[in-house]
């Protein structure tokens, strides 16, 4: 043992050039106790006022870079080289403490909390710590202390109530936010940065942050960046940037539980009631100063919401509508979370085959196949499981090499163009990291499966056909006969339709009667027969007949910065960073156009940022960034912002952003027929040649149903970009009781990316206006050539009263400019967003009582999308919380109500309606 | 600490108190107003209205043998009825009854006939053939040539109850008929649908066209032909046997057209074949005279020979079956009767025929009917046949004469004609 320090002395330095982790992990194991040498200092760290012991607190000796952290009791210990010595003793919330020490003496503190506004620091706004108050851009930053004491079930419930933010439930464990418009389930211009690592799928498009990622103890905090972020994080965050980061082991140690118990679905609207579980651990060590570890885990079980909207839906995806019409009343009835019922024909033709009499076949006589409600189809139970751990190991005092890995796996639900069931996906994030407070470099994978995740809406209409064929098909001789007919779900439907009418019965009886013959044995939802068909399509991919998607596409991405401050800070603190990404898309033809074999795509991109005081009252910022795709050209995004400081503590921010995208996997290469018969094409070349959009010429499907066809010529597809300006400003008032935080921007979008309708002939003869339904149809992306431009602004006051209570506010509104008719932007967002709160982590005696009860409105909009667009009214909802903190034991019970008063809401058409959610959770080591 | 508690209570009871009053107001989606389809009172229902009616009352007589009543009161089914009002009812039992009761018996003997003596069933199935489902005013039947059929609520097949027995209006200038009756009134309103007069009942067929032919005794020539010109045919895959003229003059699905010559055509046809055959072959007059009345001799079975080719007599019926493209290519599927026919006029009136399945272009034949008031006196065809010796003019130049029209049984009519029309 004694020789081993030695060996590893020499060794050192030499520890940066390994990148084989076997090798770290067992010098890790080896090289415990190397650092032990010169002062021992060690000591306890309470609450002063409830006596409670305190963690994580940080514990750094004055002058030097050596420091520690204390553990789940309060206690720590450091070496100090050299003596007297200083310690500093800090953490968020208390007021930072100097003690000189002279000896191996023991230096226990009392910790004295402060109630303090605007002091926490931020690091995504400039990618260096920088005080929240001085950040140059927009920012919002959620500690772990609030995550614990707000009045949500799960910690991304919390990001709706921030400034700004729209938040898209698609179901209970699948929630995406964003900011400044272009609210979706799987929103593409809003990235979220887990540990560092884009959360986005790499397949599926949709960001998992809610499905797999950080679990809820392991969180330290999130920070949001309203507004363009190219700049800093690439491509992507159009809107905003949400970045979540986890707990340091070393800082963050001891066993952390929380069981949360609750309750849904309490009036049975869609349910009946059931419970809601939430079990989440984290367990931390610091085996030594070099080394710490941390697992995580949390459970969520439930009966999922429901989307319950039954209202017909009549028109193409995006450019439909809800209608007047039932099942009752509607014989093409299409209910927006009913499925199966999107098939539909002209059943005209067999009527005339019948011999109808030509008066009942005068107007088109579509038919739709009866369908399947959303909660007789998909799983209600949706659990979602996620999983982390890292292993940190200090290879000096000053470079941290970690690896992690992140692993969820679940059921939820989940709306694109088709509403999804995500059935035993699995999502893992592992990567690799170096860090220095200079440098870092960072390489992960996010590897995706899909596991047994199928389409709600095909795998229906196949079960429809499984059961009973709707079109008459030709028998073995290839006649289609009466026989044939009969034997049709579409061709009982015409005989039993013109029985009734030949025998005087009315329109709606005819139907009526019409429909109840063909479906005579059709399967019951939840009968065994039913779900036998069900089993079996949704296991069948689907590019053979089925609903189930295969992907299992991964991202690998390597990145790096370096912190030149050191040498350049006479001139400008300036930082520079890069990072290459490449995307394998693999879903074995059942979502990409990859059946002949997996694809690539490269992505490769650089940055530089340069920050100069110019005077005492003004910093500038200047950043910029290329990045290149290989089936894109390049881009340049540039950034510059100004502070100005006009008080202490009060500050005024100008910047001037910009942000692109590339088009995401799907909008390049997806493949996919959805629910509704039009097939989803990407913007890659290939897909004219496919589907011969040249030989066959396509046609927009709005200038079909206008009478007047114009063919599309133009296929080319470019990246999106938006250029930002924004003022803001945050300061203390007030005598540092008022936080006021403010912001305004307008942006404009180029190269706007939505999605259109074309048509094409099946029989490659030229269009006619019957093709307008008849043809095949494709939605392909494409760039608007006209400029969409939004413009907001938002307030946010929090006012600190006495006894640690506090009131907070906020409004936000964003507005979309005036765009050409038909013009479908899907800004999906409320012109007015308010969130109000009243709080309080500690009253009563000791301390030991806490409450938070928040208030948020969002106005009625319009939501656009490609499942369904429709009427979105107007949400009111209270939030609350009470919980009772036991220093003793270190616990915390809380009770408390995500929609308090169970006021059902939904924040997008065909998305699940959410309810209240009452829970009780006991927490050990939770605040 | 009073204070403060106040202060809190200041802003945390509204707090708490505008976010319950605002939460108890989310409103869900929109719902749209269902559609409600209004069912229309039983109050002045067809049977009532001809109830009410006096001069409709031997037909409502009619209504109650059938046991029709409660069907035509019924407020959730609409109907299109055709009835005729006493005079026609005299007329029709008249003739039912072969004049056993004259036409100027009192309203009462024809009531009590109708309501003890006319068998139930048959009043039941005139009824149900003038009971057309839907409502139709006369404005929306079409005046397209040749008419339009309406299924009746007489079913055909029981396990094809779609498939009814079908009545044939057409609106047009000077009158409008149904099947070959015609009306006299129209429109009348019911609360279930509209009521139409006719001159007379407009009775229903009761056979179908193979049995009627078969009971013509001057067509056995035809059915000679029709047996000869299926041979050979065989039955197509899925068991169809449309290829058989005989299997669709027993078809009850089908709405034909037939025109069928006589057996004084067929003799005449085959005298001058056979005549002008041999005489070509042989160039001696009486050579071909005495062969030529030999082969009428012989009868229908001459048809049955060498002589005549399968393809000959099959290409010959076809051009008797009158026949139109609805879509599906040309079909024998219209029902022509002789008013439907137009009346001469400049431009020839042609009619498609089953030789258009194999020769689309070809124009078909003329018709022309001649009236009197509405009724049909004359009816005529005229085929394309070719110059035939030894008449030297075109065989078919001369019309052929429906010597029996409107022939009409459950799966279309036929006209008796005296020539046989050649289609080329």
């Amino acid at each position: 043992m004694l020789i081993l320090p030695l060996i590893l002395k020499t060794k050192t330095t030499d520890m940066r050039k390994f990148t084989s982790y076997p090798v770290i992990l067992l010098l890790m194991l080896v090289s415990t106790g190397a650092f032990a040498q010169n002062v021992t200092i060690s000591g306890n760290v309470k609450n002063s006022v409830s006596g409670e012991t305190a963690g994580a607190v940080s514990v750094t000796v004055k002058g030097t870079d050596d420091g520690t952290f204390t553990d789940e009791r309060g206690h720590y210990s450091i070496n100090v080289k050299k003596l007297p010595a200083t310690l500093i003793f800090s953490s968020v919330g208390f007021t930072t403490q100097e003690i000189a020490v002279s000896g191996a003496q023991k230096v226990d503190v009392s910790f004295v909390p402060r109630s303090s506004l605007g002091q926490e620091v931020v690091v995504s706004a400039t990618r260096v710590a920088t005080r929240i108050l001085e950040s140059p851009v927009s920012i919002e930053r959620v500690s772990a202390a609030a995550i614990a004491s707000a009045p949500a079930a799960n910690y991304y419930d919390i990001v709706a109530r921030l400034k700004g933010v729209d938040i898209v439930t698609s179901s209970l464990t699948f929630v995406t936010p964003t900011t400044r418009g272009f609210s979706a389930s799987g929103n593409l211009r809003f990235n979220q940065l887990v540990d560092g690592m884009d959360n986005q799928a790499p397949g599926l498009n949709f960001s998992v942050g809610s499905v797999i990622g950080v679990t809820q103890l392991d969180v330290d905090n999130m920070e949001m960046l309203p507004g363009a972020s190219s700049a800093l994080y690439g491509p992507g965050g159009m809107n905003g940037t949400l970045l979540i980061n986890g707990k340091s082991p070393f800082k963050y140690q001891g066993l952390s539980a929380e069981i949360k118990t609750g309750i849904m679905h309490t009036d049975s609207r869609g349910r009946t009631p059931s419970a809601y579980y939430n079990w989440s651990m984290r367990y931390a060590k610091k085996i030594s100063e070099k080394f710490a570890f941390k697992i995580t885990g949390e459970l969520i079980s439930a009966k999922d919401w429901i989307g319950d909207d039954y209202r017909n839906y009549k028109g193409l995806a995006v450019s439909g509508a809800p209608a007047a019409g039932t099942r009752a009343t509607d014989p093409n009835y299409n209910g927006i979370n009913v499925y199966g019922d999107e098939t539909t024909a002209d059943i005209r033709p067999i009527l005339a085959g019948l011999g109808a009499n030509p008066a009942y076949l005068t107007a088109p006589l579509n038919v739709s196949r009866t369908g399947y409600l959303e909660k007789d189809i998909i799983n209600p139970n949706t659990v979602d499981f996620k999983g982390t751990a890292s292993l940190n190991y200090k290879i000096t005092p000053k470079i941290e090499a970690l690896v992690a890995g992140y692993f969820g796996t679940g059921n939820s639900t989940y709306t694109g163009s088709d509403r999804y069931s995500l059935k035993s996906l699995k999502i893992g994030q592992y990567k690799a990291e170096l860090n220095n407070k200079h440098w870092m470099l960072r390489a992960y994978t996010t590897q995706e499966n899909a596991g047994q995740s199928f389409n709600a809406t095909v795998t229906t209409r196949l079960v429809n056909e499984a059961w009973k064929a709707s079109p008459p098909k030709p028998n073995g001789f290839g006649i289609v006969g009466l026989p044939e007919i009969a034997a049709s779900w579409y061709g009982q439907y015409a005989i039993a339709y013109l029985t009734a009418l030949n025998s005087g019965k009315s329109q709606f009886d005819a139907n009526t009667i019409a429909r109840s013959t063909a479906d005579v044995g059709r399967p019951a939802a939840g009968s065994t027969q039913f779900k036998t068909y069900f089993d079996n399509i949704r296991s069948i991919p689907i590019k053979n007949g089925g609903g189930l998607f295969v992907d299992k596409t991964n991202l690998y991405n390597v990145e790096g910065q370096l912190n030149l401050t050191d040498y350049t800070s006479k001139v400008a603190d300036i930082i520079v960073g890069g990072n290459f990404k490449r995307y394998v898309l693999n879903s074995e033809g059942t979502l990409f156009a990859d059946s002949a074999g997996k694809i690539g795509i490269n992505e490769y991109g650089g940055y530089a940022q340069a920050s100069r005081q110019i005077v005492d009252r003004l910093k500038l910022t200047i950043s910029g960034r290329y990045d290149k795709n290989e089936n894109f050209t390049g881009r340049f995004t540039p950034r510059a912002t100004a502070l100005i400081k006009v008080a202490e503590n009060k500050n005024v921010r100008l910047s001037y952003q910009t942000a692109y995208r590339f088009p995401s996997t799907q909008q390049q290469y997806i493949d996919l027929q959805v629910g509704g018969g039009t097939r989803l094409v990407g913007g890659n070349p290939l897909f004219a040649t496919k589907y011969n959009f040249v030989s066959n010429p396509t046609y927009y499907y709005t200038s079909l149903q206008a009478g007047a066809p114009v063919k599309v010529t133009d296929f080319s597809f470019k990246p999106e970009s938006v250029s930002t300006y924004e003022v803001g400003y945050k300061g203390l008032h007030m005598n540092e009781r008022l936080l006021v935080d403010l912001y305004g921007y307008y942006g404009q979008y180029q190269n706007f990316i939505s999605r259109t309708v074309i048509v094409q002939s099946k029989t490659a003869v030229p269009i006619v206006l019957a093709d307008t339904s008849a043809g095949n149809s494709y939605s392909i992306p494409v760039n608007n050539a006209e400029k969409v431009k939004t413009h907001g602004f938002g307030i946010s006051l929090d006012y600190r009263l006495p006894r640690n209570f506090v009131v907070s506010g906020n409004y936000s509104t964003d507005e979309i400019g005036t765009v050409s008719p038909g013009f479908y932007t899907y800004f999906n967002s409320p012109k007015n967003r308010v969130n109000v709160s009243l709080a309080n982590t500690g009253f009563g005696k000791n301390k030991k009582y806490g409450f938070n009860v928040g208030y948020r409105y969002q106005d009625a909009f319009y939501y656009q999308g490609d499942f369904a667009s429709g009427d979105i009214p107007a949400i009111h909802i209270v939030d609350a919380q009470f919980s009772i903190k036991l220093p003793q034991t270190k616990t915390l019970i809380k009770i408390g109500a995500n929609n308090l008063l169970n006021e059902y809401y939904r924040n997008a058409t065909g998305n699940s309606v959410v309810g209240g959610l009452y829970y009780v959770s006991f927490g050990f080591n939770v605040y | 600490m009073i204070i403060i508690k106040n202060k809190i209570k200041a802003v945390v009871l509204p707090l708490v108190a505008a976010g319950f009053l605002l939460t108890s107001c989310n409103k869900d989606v929109k719902q749209f107003a269902d559609l409600t389809p209004a069912t229309p009172s039983s109050a002045g229902s067809i049977a009532q209205t001809i109830a009410a009616t006096p001069n409709d009352s031997l037909y409502y007589r009619m209504i109650v043998r059938a046991g029709m009543v409660a069907t035509l009161n019924d407020s959730s089914r609409s109907f299109t009825m055709l009835i005729t009002d006493n005079n026609g009812m005299k007329i029709f039992v008249n003739a039912a009854t072969g004049g056993a009761i004259p036409l100027a018996a009192p309203d009462a003997v024809f009531s009590a006939f109708i309501a003890n003596t006319l068998p139930a069933a048959s009043a039941a199935g005139i009824v149900q053939y003038n009971t057309i489902g839907q409502k139709y005013p006369m404005a929306g039947i079409p005046g397209t040539f040749p008419n339009q059929p309406y299924a009746t609520q007489i079913v055909l097949d029981p396990t094809a109850p779609f498939a009814r027995m079908v009545v044939c209006p057409v609106v047009k200038a000077p009158f409008s008929y149904a099947n070959n009756i015609p009306f006299i009134s129209f429109d009348e309103a019911a609360t279930n649908g509209v009521i139409h007069h006719t001159y007379t009942v407009v009775a229903p067929p009761t056979a179908v066209l193979r049995s009627l032919i078969a009971a013509e005794p001057t067509l056995t020539y035809y059915r000679t032909a029709i047996l000869r010109a299926d041979s050979g045919q065989v039955v197509k895959p899925n068991n169809d046997s449309t290829n058989f003229f005989n299997y669709l003059l027993g078809y009850g699905l089908t709405n034909m057209t037939v025109l069928t010559p006589n057996d004084a055509a067929f003799q005449t046809l085959i005298f001058n074949l056979v005549y002008s055959k041999v005489f070509a072959a042989t160039g001696n007059a009486a050579l071909a005279l005495a062969t030529a009345n030999g082969a009428v001799a012989a009868g229908p079975a001459f048809l049955n020979t060498n002589n005549v080719s399968t393809a000959q007599v099959r290409g010959i019926l076809a051009y008797h079956f009158l026949a139109s493209n609805k879509g599906a290519g040309f079909q024998p599927n219209i029902r022509v009767f002789a008013e439907d026919v137009p009346p001469a006029i400049a431009t020839p009136f042609f009619i498609q025929t089953l030789v258009n399945t194999s020769v689309a272009t070809h124009p078909g034949i003329i018709a022309v009917a001649t009236f009197t008031g509405p009724a049909v006196t004359s009816l005529k065809f005229v085929g394309l046949g070719p110059l035939l010796t030894p008449t030297t003019v075109p065989y078919s130049g001369a019309p052929a004469t429906a010597v029996a029209f409107d022939k009409h049984a459950v799966n279309g009519v036929y006209h008796i004609i005296n020539q046989v029309l050649l289609p080329q």
